[in-house]
């Protein structure tokens, strides 16, 4: 049932989650005041293309916006752009911002992302660049032109994107890896030797087990790393990808609970019952794991985003969905569906050395994740099992001659 | 600009000026046409933009690459006439292209 007595939301961001949480909220029928808030002066954007498309210049900015100017209009949308919140009043139940308005809520829902984790030394420094934003990415833009060689801090997916289309560009590039593969954090070892060998044959540099020693500058302008084993790596810019915080200072101020992420339950629901977070920003249950923890990604900024618009309007919860993830390089597409940690043991299909082939990791008897390298069927098929929850076997995978769409309608119909 | 007509599982019509060059996709999204979700943004990741196209214009739309019949392949609203809107690019050829979006995404 639709709660009556809620007149009043304001969510706190205007990126992925929000935008799909004012879409969804209205799509069932909320018809109340409805606010976004936006510390950027840029209408809720796609971030994936920044470091893809846009980064290359394929994409115009207005293509990146994710709704038309007419959307906020004839929904009702209340957008407050380049607007920050200074403070959440959990009693009073209002928000107060830096130009001092004061927005009144019945419903609070914290959608205010990540931010680039950043060194305390490399702070204040030219020559430095964060990829998070629009202007993160045009700054990079136009910096292009000038550029002839880019060393890249951290080889997780936003670093390597970047990497490529920088590379395509004909510009030298170094990746900056601490641990002996790239993308150490986010999949098995099969994957990231094949983004080395990816990379490596585009003519990138990378460098493993590699310690930072000092960062070398002329005045405020970063000129070039020197590393622990003495080598000094020349450069004109250091892009640093080495992951994100979560933005969860005004919640941990407001007393809600908070670690590696704003904690949510399973309705995306803080320990405060009139305030939500989602997306990235929050730190969330799954079903089928213990812990709960946070994920970067539009799937499940929009997944979160549908929870929380259900629970407000009292709709019941959304079915399951695995969590999931792609990236372009060069010519290379990579689908990943589910979770590939913990798991105990892995199959590999297709074709390795062709670059087109998927590898599913199994935790026991459990399937738990694909990661398919320009290989759509055994993503869609991998997604689509994790999601109804059928009992995949490594040795149904066995013989590559049967099709991952025989193998899924043979697990539909056991 | 090329006239392109969405139409909705219960029948409901809305047409659009689409800008060429743009996908269909991308046009739907720009006059916030319900049912095209394209959570992936256009990147032939997601399959979640799907539509049927009208017949008429099957052969202007010209076919799908292997990466877009993979997609399409798992997706259980499959017709013979199913594409993924966001591989569709507008341009005058496209001009009154009808295409029915299907009743679910997933």
């Amino acid at each position: 049932m639709l709660d009556l007595s809620v007149n009043e939301i304001v969510v706190i961001g205007a990126g992925q989650a929000a935008i799909q949480l004012a879409h969804s909220l209205r799509a069932k029928g909320y018809e109340g005041a409805l606010h976004l808030i936006g510390a950027e002066a840029y209408p809720p954007y796609q971030r994936p293309p920044l470091s893809k498309a846009f980064l290359k210049g394929e994409m115009e900015e207005a293509r990146l916006y994710l709704k038309p100017a007419s959307f906020y209009e004839t929904k009702n949308v209340s957008l407050h752009l380049g607007t920050e919140v200074t403070g959440i009043d959990r009693d009073g139940q209002t928000v107060a911002t830096k130009d001092g308005q004061t927005l009144p809520y019945d419903r609070l829902v914290i959608a205010t992302g990540t931010r680039p984790r950043q060194l305390p030394e490399l702070e204040g420094l030219d020559r430095v660049q964060v990829m998070r934003g629009i202007d993160d990415a045009k700054t990079l833009k136009d910096k292009i032109p000038d550029l002839r060689h880019v060393t890249v801090l951290g080889g997780g997916y936003i670093g390597l994107e970047a990497a490529a289309v920088l590379r395509k560009m004909g510009i030298e590039v170094t990746v900056i890896e601490r641990m002996p593969r790239l993308l150490a954090r986010v999949t098995g070892d099969e994957i990231s030797a094949y983004f080395k060998s990816l990379h490596e044959s585009h003519g990138v540099e990378i460098l493993f087990d590699a310690e930072v020693e000092e960062f070398e500058h002329a005045g405020s302008a970063l000129t070039g790393i020197r590393m622990q084993d003495g080598r000094v790596i020349g450069t004109d810019l250091l892009l640093v990808g080495i992951g994100v915080l979560p933005n969860q200072e005004l919640a941990e101020a407001a007393g809600l609970e908070v670690s590696n992420g704003i904690h949510v339950d399973a309705d995306a629901r803080t320990n405060d019952p009139n305030i939500y977070a989602i997306g990235d920003c929050s730190f969330r249950p799954l079903e089928g794991r213990e812990a709960p923890l946070r994920l970067e990604s539009v799937p499940n900024a929009i997944e979160q985003a549908e929870i929380a618009a259900c629970h407000i309007t009292g709709k019941p919860r959304p079915g399951y969905e695995p969590p999931w993830f792609w990236s372009d390089q060069y010519d290379t597409k990579i689908q990943t569906a589910g979770l590939f940690t913990p798991h105990t043991h892995t199959v590999i299909r297709g074709d390795v050395a062709g670059g087109k082939f998927a590898v599913f990791y199994f935790a026991g008897d459990d399937f738990v994740a694909v990661d398919a390298v320009n290989d759509p069927q055994s993503f869609m098929a991998g997604k689509q099992i994790l999601k109804a929850g059928l009992p995949l076997k490594a040795t149904d995978l066995q013989d590559q001659t049967v099709s991952m769409m025989d193998i899924l309608k043979s697990l539909k119909n056991q | 600009m090329t006239k392109i007509t969405y139409i909705h599982a219960d029948g409901t019509e809305q047409t659009v000026d689409a800008e060429d060059g743009e996908s269909v996709m991308e046009a739907a999204m720009q006059n916030d046409i319900e049912g095209i979700l394209a959570e992936c943004g256009g990147a032939c990741a997601c399959a979640t933009c799907h539509v049927y196209v009208d017949e008429a214009f099957m052969d202007k739309v010209g076919t799908p690459s292997d990466m877009e019949e993979s997609m399409l392949e798992f997706n259980d609203y499959r017709q013979d006439n199913s594409r993924l809107s966001c591989q569709i690019k507008v341009s005058p050829a496209l001009e009154g292209l009808k295409v029915v979006i299907p009743e679910s995404q997933y």
